[in-house]
Formats: C-alpha cells, structure tokens, sequence
C-alpha cells in the first residue's frame, strides 16, 4: 500500500497503452501488406504505400536487436515489447537474434525484389506472417484495456 | 467479410455520432484544441479501415482470409474512441465537481501555474476528484487532468499541494526530447545490477521503474523545499517500507518508502539551507518512528540495492531539465519580512502552513 500515490503512475499506463496501440496496428499494417504481396495485388493497395509499412516494420525490429545487443540500452519504449516477445518464443538475447534478423531479412528481399511475391517461398512467407503475428500479439496484449473491452469483459 | 465486422464497424459509427452530439451540448465546455485533434485522428483511422474491408473483401473474394487483421484494425479503433470517451467524462465531472469545489480547484490551477515559471512549461490543468492523487495524460504537453482525493477541501489543501510537484515531474517527462534513461543514470543503473549475478535483470528493471518516481519527487522537493518532505511523510504508509518488491508484476515495482525519504531529505540538506533541512528533519519526526518501529524488516541486501551515486543522478538528470528557485523561496522563508517574490508566493504559503513558521 502507498498511500495516496499510485503504485504504477498513470503517467506510464497510458502512455503505454498509446505507444502499444500504435505498435500493434503499424505491425498489423504490415501483416496485410505482406498477404497483399502473397496475393500478388500490389497494385490495387499501391507499392509505395506497402513499401512503406515494410520500412515502419523494419524499424521497429531493428530496435529490438538494438535491445537484445544491450540489455541496458535504454529503448523504455521497445523493453516491454522485447521482453513479451522473448518470454513467448522462450528466446534468450542471443537465441532471439536469428529470428529477428531472419524477418528484417525477408522485409527486405520483399522491398527489393522486381516481382515481390516470388521473392519468398511459400514456407518462408508463413514463417514471416506468423513471427510478426507473435510480436504484433504481444504488442496487443501490452494494452491490457483494449483486450478486455473486446472480449466482452465489462470489469 | 464476417457479419461481426459489420457490426463492429456500425458500433464504432454509433459511439463517433454520440460523442458528436456529445461535444455540441454546450453545458459542459470541450475545447476545440483537446476535441478537434483527437476526432480528425479517430475519423482517419476509421476511414483507412473502411477502404481496408472494402479492398480486402475483394481481394480474398470475400473469404476470412484478412479477418484477423480486421479485427486487429478495429481494436485499435476501439481503444483510441475509448480514449476520447473517456477525455469527455473527465470533463463532465469536472463540470460537475466545480460547483463545490470551486476554491480547491482554483487552488491547484494557482499552484500550477507557480511551477510552471521555473519549470520552463505551460500546459492546461483540470482538476478531478478522484480516489487518489495521480496525473491523467489528455493531451502530451498540453492539456492533463489531475485526480485529487475525494477528502481535499480548501482545509486540507495546504498538505495535499506540494503532492502536485511530484504529479507536475511527470509532465516534464513529456516535455523531454525522448523516453530513454539519461546516460548517468543508466551507467548507475549497469552497476548496481552487475552486483547482482543471479538477479540482475530483477534489480535493472526495478531500477529502470524507481527512476521515474524518484525523479518526481526530485522535482517535488526541488519546487516545494521542506514542504514536500513533510506532504510525502503522511502519505506514505507501508508495513514494510524497505520493500524492493523484486514482484513479477511490474506495477508493483515502486521505491521502497525509506529510501524516497532518504531521497527527499538528501536534496533538502544538499540544496536548501540547514535551518530549513532541519524543520523538515523535525517535521517528519513521526515517518523517522514508523521506519525505527519497522527496522527488522530492512534486510542487508536492501542497502545493496541501492546508493546515493544513483540517487545523485536522479538529481543531476532533473537539473538538466530546469533550474530550481530554490534560493527565491528559501529567502522568502527565512526572512519573510523582506519582500516575497511573486514566483513563490504560493509555495511560501504552503511552507509556513506546513511548517508552521508563519
């Protein structure tokens, strides 16, 4: 018990919750963008919009390397996502940096390619979709609220 | 698309139509500069996910192929509504609260105002009584609704006042250029962990989360002087205050109670004059006999967890940010019959009230 100062402040809480919201649909955008390529439809979405959301993406896992290098590199904004996504694919820094690379990898062979939805193989395009499914997963469930409402939950 | 896309979709519809019929009653004031933002952003997403469900059907030739990620999209557009609904209540119940409290809010906003002058910020304030004192995040930078416990009168404002400048310090942060750790504070942070082979990352992200709260009340104590401390010490109440809540949940990693104490007072005697450290010595008598009485509980490793290297640049780090006015409402303390400058007006008050030099 702390009296009547929060024991989280909700500083923190909410701007947790914007940053993670804001993380879960860039990560999302990019899911579609990569089943549009899958579908060879990249040009009723338009190419540079998709290359785009590739590039977003990119970013953000090149953070999370960043994290995964320097336990105390100070990304507050990235550690929670880093942490929920190496508790869930049971990684250790070094074990949770091929997987990382592999995706940053495959978003770029995606960007640079001429015909992009030959670029991956068929097992390559499902292993991309369902890493980026786990840490967009993660992101979401960071933003407690959202989830509950959704479900149905009225606490 | 699946029927529960539809309906989701009409509900969010529904909820924006409501909030606009909402923001046109006029017997609650919703400035256009919180609102107008907030809803161009929402009728943004709300269109893209539109165009997305139209496009994607087609594409998938109306399969379930891109339903979760629908789904996903209309999370997101629920949450950020849910903000704006929940921006339009606070106001609401200030409207309401205001009748009554009137005074108390007039005080904070006066308060604020005072802190805004050294700290280099201006923002929007509006006062909530809630179920505690904490800082609501409206609009970064510019527009934050504090909560105020229910019992705070214009009695009882005196003790809860110097409580603002700790809920102010989370405001700064908004107004620093990223969200990362200082360098100091980090390097501090490396090394008292590195001591701790078995629980390092325990002790690195305890330290990461003390970092916030113990810069806040190095913001309290830098604006409020002696004031602070004597505030924090009848708010503060644990069984067992030398807690490092080394907690798998991460809302419950806080400082433990002693060492904010220490904290506050290691400001006070390193930047206010003795005399004032020593009032605020011997006003928080009471808080020293609560820690004394539970003293068993203070294991060795809790002073391992810690020292006043990581403290120092907490404080260093809160400097960087602002220069304290300590000198002004020191001398307006100690020799009130010389003239007081009007930047500590306030907090002069609040001092003497606490302090009971008047």
């Amino acid at each position: 018990m702390e009296g009547n100062i929060l024991l989280m402040s909700l500083w923190r809480v909410q701007r947790e919750k914007e940053t993670y919201t804001d993380l879960s649909r860039s990560l999302n955008q990019t899911l579609k963008a990569i089943s549009i390529i899958r579908l060879n439809a990249i040009d009723r979405y338009g190419w540079d919009r998709l290359q785009q959301q590739l590039e977003d993406t990119q970013e953000i896992i090149d953070r999370l390397l960043e994290i995964s290098h320097d336990p105390y590199y100070t990304d507050e904004e990235l550690q929670p996502l880093y942490s929920g996504v190496k508790d869930a694919w049971l990684d250790s820094d070094d074990t949770i940096r091929p997987h990382l690379d592999q995706i940053n990898t495959h978003l770029q062979d995606l960007q640079e390619s001429s015909q992009p939805s030959q670029a991956l193989s068929d097992t390559e395009f499902d292993i991309l979709k369902d890493k980026l499914e786990d840490i967009r997963d993660v992101a979401n469930e960071t933003v407690e609220e959202n989830k509950q409402a959704l479900r149905g939950n009225f606490a | 698309m699946p029927n529960t896309v539809d309906q989701e979709f009409t509900d969010l519809e529904h909820r924006r139509d409501y909030i606009s019929t909402r923001l046109a009653d006029d017997g609650v004031p919703t400035p256009d500069n919180v609102f107008n933002p907030l809803l161009a952003d929402f009728d943004d997403l709300l269109d893209e996910i539109q165009y997305d469900i139209e496009t994607l059907s087609e594409l998938s030739d109306n399969t379930d192929d891109f339903y979760e990620e629908i789904c996903n999209d209309l999370w997101d557009a629920h949450s950020k509504l849910q903000k704006i609904e929940k921006i339009i209540s606070y106001y609401e119940l200030h409207t309401i609260q205001v009748t009554d409290s009137t005074a108390v809010f007039d005080n904070v906003r006066t308060v604020v105002d005072e802190l805004c002058h050294p700290l280099g910020i201006d923002f929007d304030i509006i006062p909530i009584h809630w179920n505690q004192t904490a800082l609501v995040r409206i609009v970064p930078t510019t527009v934050y609704g504090l909560w105020l416990p229910r019992n705070v009168s214009t009695a009882s404002f005196t003790e809860f006042a110097p409580l603002i400048g700790h809920e102010i310090g989370h405001v700064t942060m908004d107004y620093r250029d990223s969200y990362t750790l200082p360098d100091a504070v980090n390097q501090e942070r490396r090394r008292i962990a590195g001591e701790f082979d078995n629980r390092e990352q325990t002790v690195a992200d305890a330290l990461r989360d003390w970092y916030e709260e113990l810069y806040c009340d190095t913001v309290g104590t830098l604006m409020f002087g002696p004031a602070y401390a004597v505030s924090l010490t009848r708010r503060l109440f644990s069984d067992n205050p030398y807690k490092l809540t080394p907690s798998i949940h991460r809302e419950h990693q806080h400082p433990p109670d002693a060492l904010r104490y220490h904290h506050v007072m290691n400001i006070l005697a390193d930047d206010y004059p003795d005399e004032l450290h020593c009032l605020a010595h011997e006003h928080t008598a009471t808080f020293r006999d609560h820690l004394n009485k539970l003293s068993s509980k203070r294991t060795p490793t809790y002073t391992d967890w810690w020292n006043d290297q990581f403290l120092n640049a907490i404080i260093d780090d809160a400097k960087q940010f602002f220069t304290p006015d300590t000198e002004q409402l020191s001398t307006a303390l100690i020799h009130p019959e010389t003239d007081i400058s009007e930047t500590v007006t306030k907090r002069t008050r609040i001092n003497q009230d606490l302090l009971n030099t008047d």
